[in-house]
Formats: structure tokens, C-alpha cells, sequence
């Protein structure tokens, strides 16, 4: 296994070079990457695919890194933001010792002047959570591109929709934000789970496809204020951004794990369904965990984990548990019992990563636990620009493989 | 702490069959109206309704800039005692409001900026401001991120500030209420009845008022409510965009503006760098989209003028709507063909700086008499006489 070394917070670290920041500061056995903003409570990651805020560090000058999937280079310096002090002993912690029940920063203070006035002083001076990045970045040119269809989101329905577009003769753009096709297939796959389907992710040439990108926005005029019929979908990666003139957007985004509400459940060591899955794609595993919540993810993470040797305890229900711990989980307290755990694992229903959609004119709502696109069976939205398939609108399987034929027909105008 | 909140706003169903004053629209200008009538009319039945919710027009979504530096005695004047209003307002109504004061800094780039922003400080120091001109380096003294390059003089009063505007909202809501002022979200004004040109009633989505006092506060929406009673306003809606950023640890200290651009930006109390630039390609009307071309024209300003900012991350983008006149400023007071109507629009998006004076001033108009030189100033009629105004310091 190559190694790189790397700096954190002045410390060096030897680091598999095939990791993020973050999954090597966990492997190593680091959870505690930062603190909340409000009460310098202890936080790490929880998802690890840059849907939470856990995992943030300043990297390299630039504050706000989302480490979770920030690959690891020799050299990189890796901070911690946010604390007086140390990670591990944040001087402004205390305003959560002092504030047992909460905080009402709405009305503190409001009785005199001068004490709201040095309330405000003191407030100013502990918010935010990044400092100014150090250099100035040279300016970039904006890539643009004229495309038929753009497809955001390589799991299996993103891929059969973009191949699909290809056989009716258009032209695709197929981003996603992880290194490699399969989404959540891929996942279950990596972590031991179930056998990837290699077809699944097979790409008809000419489908162009650009991985490690995520698509910011979409838009429906010109920079120069000129309104399309279709709309402009905004992607970046790390060689810049690119601005994709299409016809139609079809958003294959997934799913994000829900959270489970119980005390303790913000510390870190308390993580996603699929964040476990990341770890263990990557070989990372405890001695022992706890499971909270249901679903059929957590049961087929259990069943993978109790092979792999790990003591499990649970799954438990959310209102039967709490997590303790000082800066990370340490226990899981089920009933009488008290565990001793490395992680939690916990899991809820899932909601639609939809927002892009939405931005687009589609619309969500709620069902089956979680928020899903509202999408046809052929993939379209209430906007016509915009098509929805697969998870995130709550269809998996045969019947999001289905759509997903039905809205690459649609999109190219060729049904 | 987890107080026992009462509910400020009513439900609509309950919306009373008749009122003594209705002031439609339940942003900061409609509220802060209504709030200060309550007191000098403790008897009347006063009612507040709006279309949407309680922020969810420009009130939730502006900058929540709050300046002195204008380039009329009439605005130099309000907007001095609205920054002492605002100074004192969570003291005064029980709701932080985070008042800072950071100063504005006005940047000019060419000789004739520089002379209208001279002669606006010189009339803003006979008022007693500490607004002074100053040079690229003192500039860059007070931002040391500025770019100073191109960069002949600027304006700059430490004494201007920045709010987070929702807990203003919140404030005067729950004032009102405290004051047995009822607000009705989600009522949306369906017409009007008359007796002869006076107003009788307001038809609403949640039924029908009687009533012969009307108060328009309703911003953009303004010219379509008008036009319920055959009233054309000059007046008309513009969206205008606003962007925000991760939060950083404070170091901007004021807000820096550009009147060329129309670019400005300032740092909030949670340390996100929030701003927008003028961008006159927007769709007509009412509308609350978010643009390409908006993120380009702001990136581009912002980088120019703050070159270490090009890697800060924005995190999200919103608009809002606003109404413009003809001349730049308000159209405030009575209508000579619709008794019972008064208006309070027309603000140039500049609406919530001035609402805590402007609340007050229409408050003792209203009830007292007072104040009828501002009205006159202001008034509706002054486009027909041809009496145009002017006020150069705008942003947007």
C-alpha cells in the first residue's frame, strides 16, 4: 500500500495514498476533525460524500475543505477550524458547559445596552468558521459546452439513461461526483455487500463522462440574460468550471441517508449507513458498533460487518438509546446496558439529493419516510426541461431502469 | 431557555369582517407602521395582512444595510434617526437584531464619482455625519483586502451599519401584537368596494373587511394592488439578487460599495460575506429566480475588488423584488382621487433601512397632522406636476 506523508495541525502523518483526508484521519484514528459553530461541540465526518458538514478542515490555505473526499497529497497541511486551543481542548467548549439547555440567541441579553453591546461583541468575534484563504486564485476561464442532454448522477439509472440518449443519436454529458460509476451499487459493492453489476456501468461511447464533478446549479437564461427553452447546467471539478448549454437535464442524483434523533448523536464516531459503507470500501472497519434505526441497509451492513468479525450490538430503535463519549463515541447506552462501541452506526429512511431538480422547476414531497422528486414513471417533472429517474424519486430496480429508458427517449425527443 | 412562544400572526380564517385601518403588507414597512399607529390610536382596530408569510418578501431577503450617506437633506435627515432606531431596537422590542456598526465605504473610480460623492459627504457633515472623503491608502488602512489599483477616493462613514433583518420582522410582529394589532398572513387582496371614490371594503382571499382606511406597504406588489382601484403607479417591480458565502472569521469590517457597479458586499454577524451588483437583465414583474449571469457579474466585481476572495465559497443564492420610481424616491401619502388610501412605497430597495423612521413619521401624519412636508415631497402627484426628484447614493 503506498503511503504519503502529510501534516495535521503541525503533527506529520504517514497516510495510505489512496484516501481522503478524512477516511485517513478516521483509519489513524481520528474522528474529531472539528466543532460546531455555536457550541464547540466535538465533529466529524458522518456521511462521507460531502452531504454534512462533519468533515470540514482548512487544507492547504483554503478554509471549509470538505476532507471526506479531498484526496490526500504529499505535503497537504491539514488544519483544524474553529477552536481556542486544540481540537481535543477547545477553550470555547465551555459555552456548551455553560449552556446546558440551549442558548436563545434571539432574545439573550436584550435588557440593557451595554451588556448587549459586549454580547455582540463577543458574538461577532467566535462566529464563523473558516479564515480567509491565504492566496489570491488566478482568474479561470469558464469552459462552455453545447450538449443535447446532461445526466447528473452515474448510478445505474443515470448510466442506462445517458447510454440510452447516445442510442437515440444525442449527445450526453454524463458528471458524478465520486471517482468511479455505480453510486450506491458501487458502494454496497466496495464494502462487501453484494456483486457489482459491471454492465450496469458500462458506458456506450459516445457518452462523454466526467467523474469527480458536481453539478453546482442549473439555470434557465444566458449570461446575457437571454432565456432558453432548455437551460444551462453549471459543473465543476478540479480542473475548473464548465458551463453546459443543454436541451434537457435529467437528475439521477440518489438518495441521503436520514438522521436518527437520540442523545449523543452528533458526536463523532455516529455516522450514516452509507457512511459505513465508505469506510468499509475502503477497508477501514472497528472492533465494535452499535446500530440504531432500521431499514434494509443497516440489516445487510450488519450481516457484512458480524462476517468481517466486528461485534455488533443492535440494531436498536432511536428512542431507546444514547451515545456517549468525550470526543468521540465511546459508549452506546441501549436500556440498562452499556456498550462500548467504536462507531454508531445509524440509519433512517432516505430523502431525494434533489435540490437540483428543484432549482430546475421540479417539485418534492414527502412519502415512504423521506422527500422524493415528483416524477412520472417516464422521468418527467413539472418543468419540462427537467427529467427525474431512479432513487431519487423513490423507484429502484427494474422499474428506475424503466424510467430511466423513458426520459432519455423523452429527452431526446424520441418517443 | 426554552420560552412559551405565543403566536404572533393570526390564522386567516379569522381574518375580522371589519377594521378601522388595514395596512396591507406585513413587511418591515407595514409593520413598523402599524405598530407606531397602535400607540397613537390605542382605540382603533388595526389589521395587518399579507399575501405570504411573515420575511417571506424583500424584508426576509435583503442585505440588511443600514446607512446615513445619501445625497439629499431629506434622506441624510430620515436615515440619521433610523440608524438611532435601529441602534436601540433590540433593547427597545426584546429581539437581538445584531446592530453593527462597521461604517459603508463608498468607493469612486473616476474624477466624477469622486465630486458626487464629495459634495454628498460635505452635505451629510452639515447634518452633523462623521461621513468623510479619504484615499486609496487610508481605504485600504480600514479593508486591507481591497484592491487599490484604479481606486481614486472613497466615501466613508464609520457610523453606518449592517443588520440581520428576519428578528426586525419578528420584533415590530410581536410589538404589534402586544399592541392588539392583528396580522393575517396569507390573505391576498382580492379587490376593492367603494362608496363613491372612497374606500368601503377589501375584498380578500379570507373575505371581505369593511373598512375606510387603507395603508399600502406592499413594495413591488404595489402597482398590481393599486391597480384594484383604478390607480396607476409609476412605480414598478425589480428583482434584484443577493448571494451569500461560507462564513469565514470575521475580518471586513464595513460594508464596501460601489455605485458604478452597484456591486456591494458586506460580512455578516455569522461571518458570511453577503452582496449583489446591479443587473438590469432580469424578467419583468414579480419574480424570484436566480441567474447565471448574476453569479458572473458578482464574481467578476467581487474578485476585481477583493482579488484574495476568489477562492471564498458561495454557498447559496436568492432574490427579491423591490419597487422603482421614475425619480428615486419614495411615493408616500394620500391619493386625491381615492380617500382613505395611503402609500407607502416606492423605496428603491432601500425600503427596510428607512421603515423604522418612516413607520413612525407616517404614524404621526396619520394621527397627528405632522410631518406633511415630507408627505408633499413625496407625494403621488409630484409626477403629474412634473416636480421630479433626485437622489444619487442608490444601490441596486
Amino acid at each position: 500500500m503506498a503511503t504519503v506523508r502529510i501534516e495535521v495541525d503541525g503533527d506529520e502523518l504517514e497516510v495510505s495514498a489512496e484516501d481522503s483526508v478524512a477516511v485517513a484521519l478516521v483509519r489513524s484514528g481520528r474522528w474529531l476533525l472539528g466543532r460546531s459553530v455555536k457550541y464547540h461541540r466535538p465533529r466529524g465526518p458522518v456521511c462521507f460524500r460531502e452531504r454534512c458538514e462533519g468533515c470540514l478542515m482548512r487544507v492547504d490555505g483554503v478554509p471549509n475543505v470538505m476532507t471526506c473526499r479531498k484526496p490526500v497529497c504529499a505535503g497537504m497541511k491539514v488544519k483544524t477550524q474553529n477552536v481556542v486551543g486544540s481540537a481535543s481542548f477547545d477553550l470555547l467548549s465551555i459555552t456548551d458547559w455553560a449552556f446546558p439547555k440551549g442558548l436563545d440567541h434571539h432574545h439573550m441579553w436584550t435588557r440593557f445596552k451595554p451588556t448587549n453591546d459586549l454580547m455582540k461583541k463577543i458574538a461577532r468575534r467566535v462566529a464563523g468558521v473558516g479564515t480567509l484563504p491565504e492566496k489570491a486564485m488566478p482568474p479561470q476561464v469558464v469552459e462552455t459546452l453545447r450538449m443535447d442532454v446532461v445526466v447528473v448522477g452515474a448510478g445505474y439509472a443515470g448510466v442506462a439513461a445517458a447510454n440510452e440518449v447516445a442510442r437515440c443519436g444525442a449527445s450526453v454529458l454524463l458528471v458524478d461526483e465520486a471517482r468511479a460509476r455505480g453510486g450506491e451499487a458501487r458502494l454496497l459493492s466496495a464494502a462487501g455487500l453484494e456483486d457489482e453489476d459491471e454492465e450496469q456501468i458500462r458506458l456506450s461511447p459516445p457518452v462523454a463522462y466526467r467523474r469527480k464533478t458536481t453539478a453546482l446549479g442549473v439555470y434557465r437564461a444566458r449570461p446575457s440574460g437571454e432565456v432558453l427553452d432548455g437551460g444551462i447546467v453549471l459543473v465543476h471539478n478540479a480542473e475548473g468550471l464548465c458551463a453546459v448549454e443543454c436541451n434537457a437535464l435529467i437528475v439521477a442524483s440518489g438518495v441521503t441517508g436520514g438522521a436518527v434523533a437520540f442523545p449523543g448523536n452528533d458526536l463523532p464516531g455516529v455516522i450514516t449507513a452509507t457512511g459505513a459503507l465508505v469506510l468499509l470500501s475502503r477497508g477501514v472497519q472497528p472492533e465494535s458498533v452499535g446500530l440504531v434505526g432500521d431499514g434494509p441497509l443497516l440489516s445487510a451492513l450488519a450481516g457484512r460487518l458480524r462476517d468481517l468479525g466486528v461485534r455488533c450490538h443492535g440494531p436498536f430503535a432511536g428512542a431507546d438509546v444514547q451515545a456517549h463519549g468525550k470526543s468521540q463515541v465511546e459508549t452506546l447506552r441501549a436500556g440498562k446496558k452499556s456498550h462500548r462501541v467504536e462507531w454508531v452506526v445509524a440509519g433512517a429512511p432516505p430523502s431525494a439529493a434533489g435540490e437540483l431538480a428543484v432549482q430546475g422547476g421540479a417539485t418534492m414531497t414527502w412519502g415512504d419516510g423521506g422527500f422524493f422528486v415528483d416524477a412520472g414513471n417516464d422521468g418527467s417533472t413539472s418543468s419540462p426541461f427537467i427529467f427525474a429517474i431512479g432513487s431519487c424519486t423513490n423507484r429502484r430496480g427494474q422499474a428506475a431502469l424503466e424510467q430511466a429508458l423513458a426520459a432519455a427517449r423523452l429527452a431526446t425527443g424520441s418517443s | 431557555m426554552a420560552d412559551k412562544r405565543e403566536p404572533i400572526t393570526h390564522d386567516p380564517s379569522d381574518l375580522p369582517a371589519s377594521a378601522d385601518v388595514v395596512v396591507v403588507g406585513a413587511g418591515i414597512m407595514g409593520l413598523a407602521t402599524a405598530y407606531h399607529l397602535a400607540e397613537r390610536w390605542p382605540k382603533r382596530r388595526i389589521i395587518v395582512i399579507d399575501k405570504g408569510y411573515l420575511c417571506s418578501g424583500a424584508s426576509g431577503r435583503n442585505g440588511g444595510g443600514i446607512r446615513a450617506q445619501w445625497s439629499s437633506a431629506t434622506n441624510i435627515g430620515l436615515m440619521k434617526e433610523s440608524l438611532e432606531l435601529c441602534a436601540d431596537f433590540a433593547t427597545a422590542m426584546g429581539v437581538n437584531v445584531w446592530f453593527r456598526r462597521g461604517g459603508y465605504l463608498f468607493l469612486a473610480r473616476d474624477e466624477e464619482r469622486v465630486r458626487q460623492l464629495q459634495a454628498s459627504a460635505e452635505l451629510q457633515q452639515e447634518h452633523g455625519l462623521p461621513t468623510r472623503m479619504i484615499g486609496a491608502k487610508e481605504a485600504k488602512g480600514i479593508v486591507p483586502e481591497l484592491e487599490t489599483r484604479g481606486l481614486l477616493a472613497a466615501s466613508w462613514n464609520p457610523d453606518d451599519a449592517v443588520v440581520f433583518p428576519w428578528p426586525f420582522v419578528w420584533g415590530y410582529a410581536k410589538g404589534c401584537a402586544a399592541r392588539g394589532v392583528g396580522i393575517f398572513p396569507f390573505t391576498d387582496v382580492l379587490g376593492f368596494e367603494r362608496k363613491g371614490d372612497a374606500i368601503a371594503a377589501l375584498r380578500t382571499t379570507g373575505g371581505t373587511i369593511r373598512c375606510s382606511e387603507v395603508i399600502l406597504a406592499t413594495g413591488a406588489w404595489s402597482p398590481e394592488v393599486a391597480a384594484h382601484l383604478g390607480l396607476v403607479l409609476p412605480n414598478r417591480p425589480h428583482r434584484h439578487e443577493i448571494c451569500s458565502t461560507e462564513p469565514l472569521k470575521p475580518f471586513l469590517g464595513p460594508l464596501v460599495a460601489d455605485l458604478d457597479s452597484g456591486l456591494y458586499c458586506s460580512q455578516s454577524m455569522r461571518g458570511e460575506i453577503v452582496g449583489g451588483i446591479s443587473n438590469e437583465r432580469v424578467p419583468e414583474g414579480i419574480d424570484h429566480g436566480s441567474s447565471l449571469r448574476f453569479l458572473g457579474l458578482y464574481a467578476k466585481a467581487m474578485v476585481k475588488t477583493f482579488p484574495r476572495f476568489g477562492a471564498v465559497k458561495v454557498l447559496r443564492q436568492w432574490s427579491g423584488c423591490y419597487d422603482i420610481t421614475p425619480d428615486g424616491n419614495p411615493i408616500v401619502g394620500p391619493v386625491a382621487n381615492v380617500p382613505g388610501l395611503t402609500l407607502l412605497c416606492g423605496f428603491m430597495g432601500h425600503g427596510f433601512m428607512m421603515a423604522p423612521i418612516m413607520g413612525r413619521r407616517i404614524a404621526d401624519y396619520l394621527a397627528k397632522g405632522e410631518g406633511v412636508e415630507l408627505i408633499e415631497r413625496w407625494g403621488l402627484g409630484r409626477y403629474e406636476r412634473g416636480e421630479l426628484l433626485e437622489e444619487a447614493m442608490i444601490l441596486g
